[in-house]
C-alpha cells in the first residue's frame, strides 16, 4: 500500500510541474486512461484477498479521485495562462485612431434651409419650388412691381438678350404657386436668387426663402405671431426681442421689416439686426393671379438665407459660404 | 435722405432727444441709418479779422498776418493761403486750440518768423472734402465769437434711408410734417411764403406741348443779379449737411428750396435761352449737353425743356449745359414745374444718371409746390443775391394734373386685415393727422389723401398708415390654434435629404457654387451646347448659366488643391440650364466629384487612390435609395466630351438615360492644368425623387442557399453586364444572386482573354435543392456562356 502512496506523491507532483496540455493529457492516459496504472491496480484488486479488497478499492478510488482533481485545477489553471498569454500577444495601442471612410458635411445653407422647413412644415406648409431663370411677369409685374418703378432699380437684375431675368427674389414663386393653386394656400418657397452687385457684403447669388399664406380671415396679427415663433424657435432663444418696423414691398400692403435683437456682450446695448421682410399680401397681387381679395387674405413674407446662417454660426464672411473650401465645409459635419 | 437735427427743429420741435426722435421715425418707416455729428468737434476757434498782411521775407508764398481776434492783442501768424487779405474775417485756430483728428495748434517757427496759431480752411475744419483757400466769414460776426458755437456746429445730421413710396419726406418740411403727425405735436412752421410782388414787368414765353407729361410750369425771370455771388455760410452749412455741395448763390438757393420744401427747381440763364421756353418731347436726332458734361442723344420720349431752337434741359432730370448759370450770368430764368412720375421713371437711367431731381419726380412731387417753390426762391434771391424779379409766369393744364382720390375705407375691414380693434373716431383721428380728410359714412369713412401722398390710393394703403401711427408694435402676434393642425411633409425633399445624407456618410462634402460660370470651361466640357449667356454679367468668370454642375465642381476642387486639400470628395445640388428645341429647361440634379486618396490617410492601409470603380460604387448606393422597386437600371458605355471615352458610363433606367458618371477627360484635365484625375457624377433628379412603390415584403427562404462558384475565361471585349445578362435571361428560377468576386488577366491567361469569377447563389423557397439539380444548374449556365459569349470554364 506504501507503494499507492508514493504514487500519488508523484503523480500529483507530474502534474503539477506539466507546462502544457498535451503532456496534462498523456498524464492523465499514463494513470488514469484504460491501461493506466491505477486502471490496472483497480483490475488487480480481484488478486486480493476478499476481505482486503474493499478496503484497497476504496483506497485506489480516493487516490484516482484525487488524481482527477489535480488534473482538472491544472487543466483550467494552464487554460487561464493560454488565454493570459494571447491576451498579452493582442493587446493594441488603443489611441492610435480607427480606420474607413472619413464623414462628410451637408453646407451650412442646406443645415439653415432645413431649420426653416422644418418649423413651417408643421403649421402645414408646404415646400414649393420655381424656376430661376424667370420672366418679367412673375418677378415684377404680378408683385405689382411695374416698368420704371423705382423698386425695379434697387434689385439690380440680371437679364438675358431676350428679356428673360434671373428671379430677383424667390417673391416670384408665390406667383406661381397661386397661379395653379386655389386658396387654402400655404407655402413655402427655399431657393437661389440673383443680384447684379458683388462686395464683401453681397453675393451675386444668395437664397432666399419665401412664405405665403393665403386664407379667409387672415390678419397681420397671425403674420406677428408667426414669426415671432419662428425666430425665436430659430434661434433656440424664447426670449429673443424681434420687432416688426413699417416698410415698403410693391407686393404687401401693409408691409414691414423685421429685426431681432443682438445684445452686444461688451457694452450690452441692444442693436437691432434686419432678418426679414413681410407683409400683407396686396390686392393688386391677388388681382393679378385672379384670387378674390373681397373673400381672401394672407401674408407673405421672405428672409435671407446666407443672414440667419451667419448670425446662427457666427459666420463673418459672405463669401465663405460660395467658395467651397473643405476646412471651413468640414466644421459643419 | 439727410437732414440736419436743428434743421428740422426751426420746423418742428418735439420734446425728445435725438435718439428718441430717431427711434420714432425708424418705427414709422422711416429708418434712420445713422446720426452723425455736423462736424468733427474742435475748439479754441474764433472769429477774428485780418488787420495787416506783409510777405514773408524767405518765402514767396507765405505772408506774415496781424491778427485781431476781439481780445485786445494783436497775434501774428503765417498763412500760406493766396486769398488771405487784410480786412478779411477768418477762422482763427488760437493756440491750445484743437482741430478735428486732435490736431493740437502750438506756436512754431515757419522759416524763422513766429507764427501764433493758425488760420483755417473749411477742410481743416472738418466742413468741406477739399477748399480752396482759408474760409471766408461775413461781416456780421463779432470778433472773438466761438466759430464751433456761433456757426451751429453742434449739431447732428440724421440720415434717413427712405423707401420708394415716401416721396413726400424728400424735404425737410415732408419729415417735419411726419414727425407732427407720429408725435403729435404742431408744426412750428408753415409752407406759406411771403408772396414778393413783381418789381419789373419783364416776362418770358412759356408754352407746354407735352401738358399730360407737364401739366404745371412756373417760371419767373430775375433780373440784375450776379452770378458770382456766393451764398452765404449758413445756407452752405445746411447744405453741406444734406449732402451737396455749394456752388453759387443761385443754385444754392435752388437746391435749398429744394431741400426744405421738396421742390426741385432749375435757373436758366435767361440770356443764353433763346426766345422762349418750350415744354416737349425731343424730336428725332437732337441731342444735348447736360451740366455734367455728357452729351446725350435724346430719344422722342424724353421730355425736355427747349427754347426756340433747342433742347436746354432734360426735363426733372438736369439742367443743359450752355443756358447754365456761371460766374456772367446777370439775369436768369427760374424754373419750378410739376411732371408726372411715370414720364420721369426710368429716364435718368437711362443715361446712367440720378439726380436729386429725378430722384423726386419720378416718386412724386406735390404738383401744389410749384408756385410756393418759386416764391420762396426768389425771397432768397432777392434777399441774399439782390435783383428785380418779374411777374411768376405759370402755364398749367389743371385737368392734367393727379386728381386728389376718394378712397372708400371700410371700418371693418381696418379690423380684419389688422386683427386689432380700433374705434372708427381713432381711425379719423389718425388720419387727420396725416392730412387726410376722412368723413364717417355710417360703418365705413370716405377719405381723401393730401396732395403730396402719392402713394395713398386704396384702402389698404390707409391701413397701413392707421397701423404705422397705432405702431407696429403695439399690434399683438398670436399663433392662430387651427394652423398646427395641419401637417405634411413632401416626399421628394425627404428623399433628397436621404440621399445627401447617405452621400455626408460616404465623406462627401455639400458645396454650392455658382449658377453662372465661365463659358471656357462651359464649352470645354459641353462643346456642343450654346449655353444661356447673361446680357449683363458680373465678369466673364460668370457669364453664362451652367448646363451641369460639373464646372462649379471642377472649380471648387481645383481651389482646395491650391490649399493643400487633395483628398477630395464634393457633390452640390441645384438646377442645369439647357437650350432645347422645346425652349430653355430648368432641371434639377445632383452632381459629385471625388479625387486624390480613397480614404483619409490612416495608419495600417495602403493609400489608394479612387477610381472609376470607386465613384460608380457611390452613385450605385444613390441609386439603390432612390430606385428602389423602381424598374431596372443599368450602367451602358458612354461617348462624352467631357468624360474619358474608356471610362464613362451613363445610368438607364426605364430605357431612359438617368445620369452618367466617369472620368475627367484627360485632355481637358491637362486644359485646366490639374494634376490628378478627377471623377465626376451627374444624376438627373426629377427621375430619382419621383416616389418609389411602396416596399413590399419577400418572405425569406426556410431552405438553405448553395453557392457554386465558377471561373470562366473570355475575350477581353466581352464586359460583365454582359455575362450577367446573359446568365438572367436563362430565367433560372433558383438562381438568386450573381456576385463577381475577380477579374483577372496576366499570366496563366492567354491574351486578349480575361478571366472571371462568379459566386452563383441558388435557393428554392420550399425545399432544400439536390445536389443533382445544382449540377444540372451549373453545367446549363456554363454550356449557354460558352454559346452565348463564348466562355471557357477555368480549371
Amino acid at each position: 500500500m506504501t507503494d499507492l502512496n508514493t504514487l500519488e506523491v508523484q503523480v500529483i507532483k507530474e502534474i503539477q510541474s506539466t507546462c502544457d496540455m498535451d503532456s496534462l493529457e498523456s498524464l492523465r492516459v499514463q494513470y488514469l486512461g484504460k491501461k493506466g496504472v491505477l486502471t490496472e491496480q483497480l483490475k488487480a484488486l480481484g488478486k486480493l484477498p476478499k476481505e482486503q479488497r474493499p478496503v484497497a478499492g476504496e483506497k485506489i478510488n480516493l487516490i484516482k479521485v484525487r488524481i482527477q482533481q489535480s488534473l482538472e485545477e491544472k487543466k483550467s489553471q494552464l487554460q487561464e495562462s493560454a488565454i493570459d498569454e494571447q491576451l498579452r500577444g493582442e493587446t493594441l495601442d488603443i489611441t492610435l485612431p480607427g480606420r474607413g471612410q472619413s464623414l462628410g458635411s451637408l453646407h451650412p445653407i442646406t443645415h439653415t434651409l432645413t431649420q426653416i422647413e422644418e418649423y413651417f412644415q408643421q403649421y402645414g406648409f408646404v415646400v414649393a419650388e420655381g424656376p430661376e431663370v424667370e420672366d418679367e411677369f412673375h418677378n415684377f409685374e404680378a408683385l405689382n412691381i411695374p416698368e420704371h418703378h423705382p423698386a425695379r432699380a434697387m434689385h439690380d437684375t440680371f437679364y438675358f438678350t431676350d428679356n428673360m431675368l434671373l428671379r430677383t427674389h424667390t417673391s416670384s414663386v408665390q406667383i406661381h404657386v397661386m397661379q395653379e393653386q386655389a386658396p387654402p394656400i400655404r407655402v413655402i418657397a427655399p431657393g437661389r436668387v440673383y443680384r447684379c452687385d458683388s462686395d464683401p457684403t453681397h453675393s451675386p447669388m444668395f437664397h432666399q426663402v419665401e412664405g405665403l399664406l393665403v386664407d379667409e380671415q387672415v390678419s397681420f396679427v397671425d403674420l406677428k405671431g408667426i414669426i415671432i415663433e419662428f425666430l425665436q424657435t430659430f434661434f433656440e432663444d424664447e426670449k429673443l426681442k424681434v420687432r416688426f418696423r413699417p416698410s415698403y414691398f410693391p407686393f404687401t400692403e401693409p408691409s414691414a421689416e423685421i429685426d431681432i435683437a443682438m445684445t452686444s456682450s461688451k457694452s450690452k446695448n441692444i442693436k437691432w439686426l434686419e432678418v426679414m421682410g413681410c407683409g400683407m399680401v396686396h390686392p393688386r397681387v391677388f388681382e393679378k393671379v385672379g384670387i378674390d381679395s373681397d373673400k381672401y387674405s394672407g401674408y407673405a413674407f421672405g428672409l435671407g438665407v446666407e443672414r440667419l446662417a451667419m448670425l446662427r454660426y457666427q459666420v463673418n464672411d459672405l463669401r465663405l459660404f460660395f467658395e467651397n473650401d473643405l476646412r471651413f465645409l468640414q466644421q459643419f459635419s | 435722405m439727410r437732414v440736419s437735427e436743428n434743421w428740422l427743429r426751426e420746423w418742428v420741435n418735439p420734446a425728445v432727444n435725438i435718439q428718441q426722435l430717431a427711434d420714432t421715425l425708424t418705427m414709422a418707416g422711416l429708418e434712420v441709418d445713422s446720426i452723425e455729428p455736423a462736424a468733427p468737434p474742435f475748439s479754441g476757434v474764433v472769429v477774428a479779422k485780418v488787420i495787416e498782411v506783409t510777405a514773408h521775407p524767405d518765402a514767396t508764398k507765405l505772408h506774415i498776418c496781424s491778427i485781431n481776434d476781439g481780445s485786445g492783442e494783436r497775434a501774428t501768424v503765417i498763412c500760406g493761403a493766396s486769398n488771405v487779405r487784410e480786412g478779411l474775417n477768418v477762422a482763427f485756430a488760437k493756440v491750445g486750440s484743437v482741430l478735428p483728428n486732435d490736431f493740437k495748434i502750438e506756436a512754431k517757427t515757419i522759416r524763422g518768423v513766429e507764427s501764433f496759431g493758425m488760420l483755417c480752411s473749411a477742410t481743416e475744419l472738418g466742413l468741406a472734402e477739399t477748399s480752396q483757400g482759408i474760409l471766408e466769414l461775413s461781416e456780421d460776426h463779432k470778433l472773438g465769437t466761438d466759430v464751433f458755437e456761433s456757426f451751429a456746429l453742434k449739431d447732428f445730421v440724421i440720415d434717413i434711408d427712405l423707401t420708394p413710396n415716401r416721396s413726400d419726406c424728400l424735404s425737410v418740411q415732408g419729415i417735419a410734417r411726419e414727425v407732427s403727425a407720429l408725435l403729435d405735436t404742431e408744426l412750428e412752421k408753415t409752407t406759406s411764403v411771403t408772396k414778393t410782388d413783381s418789381l419789373s414787368q419783364t416776362t418770358f414765353p412759356v408754352s407746354i406741348k407735352a401738358a399730360k407729361d407737364c401739366p404745371r410750369y412756373v417760371g419767373r425771370v430775375i433780373e440784375g443779379i450776379s452770378g458770382t455771388v456766393q451764398s452765404p455760410l449758413w445756407m452752405q452749412e445746411k447744405l453741406r449737411r444734406a449732402g451737396i455741395r455749394s456752388i453759387n448763390a443761385i443754385i444754392d438757393i435752388t437746391n435749398y428750396v429744394m431741400l426744405e420744401l421738396g421742390q426741385p427747381m432749375h435757373a436758366f440763364d435767361l440770356n443764353k435761352l433763346d426766345a422762349e421756353i418750350v415744354v416737349r418731347f425731343a424730336k428725332p436726332s437732337e441731342s444735348l449737353e447736360l451740366l455734367d458734361g455728357q452729351v446725350v442723344e435724346l430719344s422722342t420720349d424724353d421730355l425736355v425743356i427747349a427754347d426756340a431752337k433747342k433742347p436746354v434741359a432734360l426735363g426733372g432730370i438736369m439742367g443743359g449745359s450752355c443756358t447754365a448759370v456761371d460766374d456772367e450770368t446777370t439775369n436768369i430764368f427760374l424754373e419750378s414745374a410739376f411732371f408726372k412720375p411715370n414720364t420721369i421713371a426710368g429716364k435718368a437711367r437711362r443715361y446712367g444718371l440720378h439726380t436729386d431731381s429725378s430722384h423726386r419726380f419720378e416718386r412724386g412731387v406735390d404738383p401744389g409746390l410749384a408756385q410756393l417753390a418759386i416764391e420762396r426762391a426768389t425771397q432768397l434771391i432777392l434777399e441774399l443775391v439782390g435783383g428785380t424779379a418779374g411777374p411768376i409766369i405759370c402755364e398749367e393744364k389743371t385737368s392734367a394734373l393727379p386728381k386728389p382720390v376718394e378712397i372708400n375705407l371700410a371700418h371693418a375691414k381696418v379690423e380684419a386685415l389688422l386683427g386689432i380693434n380700433i374705434s372708427i373716431a381713432e381711425i379719423q383721428e389718425l388720419l387727420k393727422r396725416l392730412h387726410c380728410e376722412v368723413q364717417i359714412d355710417g360703418t365705413s369713412m370716405r377719405v381723401i389723401p393730401p396732395s403730396f401722398r402719392f402713394d395713398l390710393t386704396m384702402d389698404v394703403d390707409l391701413i397701413e398708415e392707421i397701423a404705422r401711427l397705432v405702431g407696429y408694435e403695439n399690434i399683438p402676434g398670436v399663433v392662430k390654434a387651427d394652423l398646427s393642425c395641419k401637417k405634411t411633409a413632401t416626399t421628394s425633399v425627404n428623399k433628397l435629404a436621404l440621399i445627401k445624407q447617405v452621400l455626408v456618410s460616404r465623406g462627401f462634402h455639400e458645396i454650392i457654387s455658382f449658377s453662372f460660370v465661365d463659358q471656357k470651361i462651359e464649352t470645354l466640357l459641353n462643346p456642343k451646347h450654346n449655353a444661356k449667356l447673361l446680357a449683363n454679367p458680373i465678369s466673364q468668370e460668370m457669364s453664362v448659366m451652367r448646363s451641369s454642375i460639373w464646372p462649379g465642381l471642377i472649380k471648387a476642387a481645383q481651389y482646395n488643391l491650391n490649399r493643400q486639400q487633395t483628398r477630395i470628395r464634393i457633390f452640390e445640388h441645384g438646377l442645369q440650364f439647357l437650350q432645347t428645341d422645346q425652349g430653355l429647361m430648368q432641371l434639377p440634379i445632383l452632381s459629385g466629384l471625388v479625387s486624390g486618396d480613397c480614404e483619409p490617410q490612416q495608419w495600417g492601409a495602403k493609400p489608394r487612390n479612387v477610381d472609376f470603380y470607386d465613384i460608380k460604387g457611390d452613385v450605385e448606393r444613390i441609386l439603390d435609395i432612390a430606385l428602389q422597386h423602381y424598374g431596372r437600371m443599368c450602367f451602358e458605355i458612354l461617348h462624352d466630351p467631357a468624360l474619358h471615352p474608356g471610362q464613362a458610363a451613363q445610368i438607364i433606367s426605364n430605357n431612359k438615360s438617368i445620369g452618367r458618371v466617369g472620368r475627367l477627360h484627360p485632355r481637358i484635365q491637362s486644359a485646366l492644368d490639374i494634376d490628378q484625375p478627377f471623377f465626376l457624377f451627374e444624376l438627373q433628379l426629377s427621375d430619382l425623387l419621383k416616389k418609389s412603390s411602396e416596399i413590399v415584403f419577400e418572405p425569406l427562404s426556410k431552405y438553405p442557399s448553395i453557392r457554386r462558384d465558377i471561373t470562366l475565361i473570355v475575350d477581353e471585349t466581352i464586359n460583365a453586364a454582359q455575362i450577367c445578362s446573359n446568365i438572367e435571361q436563362m430565367k433560372i428560377p433558383i438562381l438568386q444572386t450573381i456576385e463577381i468576386f475577380s477579374v483577372y488577366t496576366g499570366k496563366g491567361i492567354p491574351e486578349t482573354k480575361k478571366s472571371i469569377s462568379l459566386g452563383l447563389i441558388l435557393q428554392e423557397f420550399s425545399r432544400t435543392l439536390t445536389d443533382k439539380e445544382i449540377e444540372q444548374t451549373i453545367s446549363l449556365i456554363i454550356s449557354q456562356l460558352k454559346i452565348r459569349v463564348g466562355a471557357e470554364i477555368r480549371n
